[in-house]
């Protein structure tokens, strides 16, 4: 265990698909040889979408192949179309990331975007396996990382890794993962994957820094969940999971309010208690629209934090400005 | 009659000796591979290298093969000067297994000679103890491994495409790239126990090769006495483990194939038969 605990939380109700902070990880870290096929930043379709590595969660204690799980990654004749050549890519392409982002299918009324990275889990499985002792956890902020001095390329933490969120480098032999952008965090900046967020659907912080949305929202307000908790690695990246409700008519005309996808649906990904924060974020958000006072909300949507903060500080800066035109236009008369 | 069972279990264990002879020569060892004539007069002694099956480890396909896997044989044959050591292993593979630049999930052929540097009491074979550190050779079939140098050209790392070179300037980056990588998966590692190995760096007086002929793999390992976090000062009390690696049987880390400490029994007969 780290002596404090950097974690994420991503709002999946925010985030729209589009690929920003894929885009941002991309060129920030796996731009180089043998890392075309990584993405340590996905976003899948939920919950039609195979995944990144394909089918991933049936590939536990797997080493997923690059050609079969992943796709071979191709690029395109660049050179070869200024000698006239057609625009083509130079490997068949038959899988990839997103490969079936935003397909849909009839079986299901109902869709949201699955932002992954590593989950920079408390009881990391990857760190438990590694016969080198490469896997490390930072003990300043709990980020999990590989030391490629140690790392003898076994794989044994990609076979591991229930999220299959380590990948292997078959050019330089040795697994790599997403770092958390640690040495954008060393500069006091965000990791790329967040900063890049164009809905600002992802928070970072630490989970015991009271002042910090992440604190808010998983530890005073419970309504953060991480990923499959099943696996029992502690994930410390969190999810508010889609709480939005849709109004349904039944036959006799008679009219009521469901969750748009069904908490069966999101028990599947989060742990039995999704019923009970989706039942809490609906009715913050209930609250919110009638009253504007929900902490939850607020933050989310990153607005200040209480509606008696606005007015304070409303009535503090109109006060101010008021005393100073008093001051400015009349000369004040002390009278006895 | 009730003699014989015991027999046949007797004479094939004193075919497979726990000793390696190490005969000595004058000529010069740094170079020495696998095709070199001075090995040429020396005789192969047999070993036995049995499954890693203690520890199972998070790949179920590797997993499959370990507890399906038989014993090994392999022969071997060690020379020594003044300066150096030098070793040839050789082992029966039916398939070639090579590291390769494009797969994830393939796993190359390979062997190691692990030291235990002068001891009287063996360490744990394998990954050694924390009194007792082993010091262990690797050397993997590859080709185009792309090791990190340390000389922080992490221009030439990029991919082709985010370098904004075109033409002829782009085929000479790419010619640069394919010169950085080398075909040679080396490793030199300490151990001091169970999840604590590191890579160290070599000296360019040890020297591993692998080449593969007529359905077997042929090793030579050639190392200095006094170098590369090794001090064989004990002859008499020098011990080697040996390991290979099978890839088609997914074999790596810890999967692997391996002999119990084995000692080496220097001759002081000058055996140079040129």
């Amino acid at each position: 265990m780290s002596k404090r605990q950097l974690a994420m939380v991503i709002d999946l109700n925010q985030c729209m698909g589009c690929q920003s902070c894929t885009v941002a990880c991309k060129t920030e870290w796996t731009n180089r040889n043998g890392r075309e096929y990584m993405y340590w930043n996905n976003v899948e379709t939920y919950p039609t979408s195979q995944g990144y590595p394909k089918n991933w969660r049936t590939l536990q204690n797997i080493v997923p192949s690059i050609e079969k799980d992943y796709g071979m990654p191709w690029d395109y004749n660049f050179e070869g179309i200024q000698k006239g050549e057609l625009f083509q890519p130079d490997e068949e392409s038959t899988l990839g990331i997103n490969w079936d982002e935003d397909v849909v299918d009839t079986a299901h009324d109902y869709m949201f975007y699955l932002p992954r990275i590593c989950n920079h889990c408390s009881e990391p499985s990857c760190l438990g396996v590694c016969p080198h002792d490469a896997v490390f956890k930072r003990e300043k902020d709990g980020v999990v990382l590989i030391d490629l001095d140690k790392c003898q390329g076994c794989r044994y933490c990609v076979a591991a890794c229930p999220y299959k969120k380590i990948y292997f480098n078959p050019k330089i032999s040795k697994s790599e993962k997403c770092n958390m952008c640690f040495p954008r965090l060393e500069q006091g900046l965000e990791p790329a994957c967040v900063e890049s967020c164009g809905s600002g659907a992802r928070f970072v912080g630490y989970l015991d820094d009271e002042a910090s949305a992440v604190y808010a929202l998983v530890k005073k307000h419970g309504v953060a969940l991480g990923l499959h908790g099943e696996y029992n690695t502690k994930p410390n990246v969190y999810y508010i999971p889609p709480f939005q409700t849709k109004i349904t008519i039944d036959t006799s005309g008679k009219e009521s309010e469901a969750f748009k996808v069904p908490i069966s649906e999101l028990e599947k990904l989060f742990s039995k208690e999704v019923e009970q924060v989706v039942q809490k974020l609906s009715s913050e958000q209930k609250k919110y629209i009638q009253a504007g006072d929900s902490e939850v909300m607020r933050i989310l949507l990153r607005q200040p934090l209480s509606l008696e903060n606005v007015v304070n500080s409303e009535t503090n800066e109109s006060n101010s400005s008021l005393e100073k035109n008093v001051t400015d236009d009349f000369e004040i008369i002390e009278v006895e | 009659m009730k003699i014989f069972p015991f027999l046949l279990l007797y004479i094939p264990l004193q075919l497979f000796a726990h000793i390696i002879p190490v005969h000595k020569v004058e000529s010069d060892l740094t170079h020495i591979s696998y095709s070199s004539s001075l090995w040429k007069d020396i005789n192969f002694t047999t070993i036995i290298l049995h499954p890693q099956t203690s520890v199972l480890l998070s790949d179920a396909k590797a997993n499959a093969f370990s507890l399906q896997a038989k014993i090994k044989y392999a022969k071997i044959k060690a020379l020594y000067n003044t300066q150096s050591i030098a070793f040839l292993l050789t082992w029966k593979d039916s398939t070639i297994n090579v590291q390769q630049g494009k797969e994830s999930d393939t796993y190359a052929d390979g062997f190691s000679i692990e030291f235990a540097p002068n001891s009287t009491t063996l360490p744990n074979v394998l990954y050694g103890s924390a009194e007792h550190d082993v010091v262990i050779h690797t050397q993997k079939a590859a080709r185009h491994i792309f090791q990190a140098n340390g000389n922080g050209n992490i221009f030439y790392q990029l991919n082709p495409n985010q370098v904004n070179l075109f033409g002829a300037q782009l085929e000479k980056f790419q010619h640069h790239v394919t010169s950085m990588a080398t075909n040679d998966d080396e490793t030199l590692s300490i151990a001091h126990g169970y999840m604590h190995i590191r890579k160290i760096k070599q000296s360019p007086l040890s020297n591993a090769r692998l080449g593969y002929k007529d359905g077997a793999w042929f090793g030579s390992l050639t190392r200095p006495f006094h170098a590369d976090a090794l001090d064989i000062n004990d002859t008499n009390n020098t011990s080697i483990a040996l390991f290979i690696y099978d890839g088609a049987e997914l074999n790596r880390g810890v999967n692997l194939y391996l002999t119990p400490w084995i000692s080496l029994q220097f001759d002081t007969q000058n055996n140079d038969s040129h």
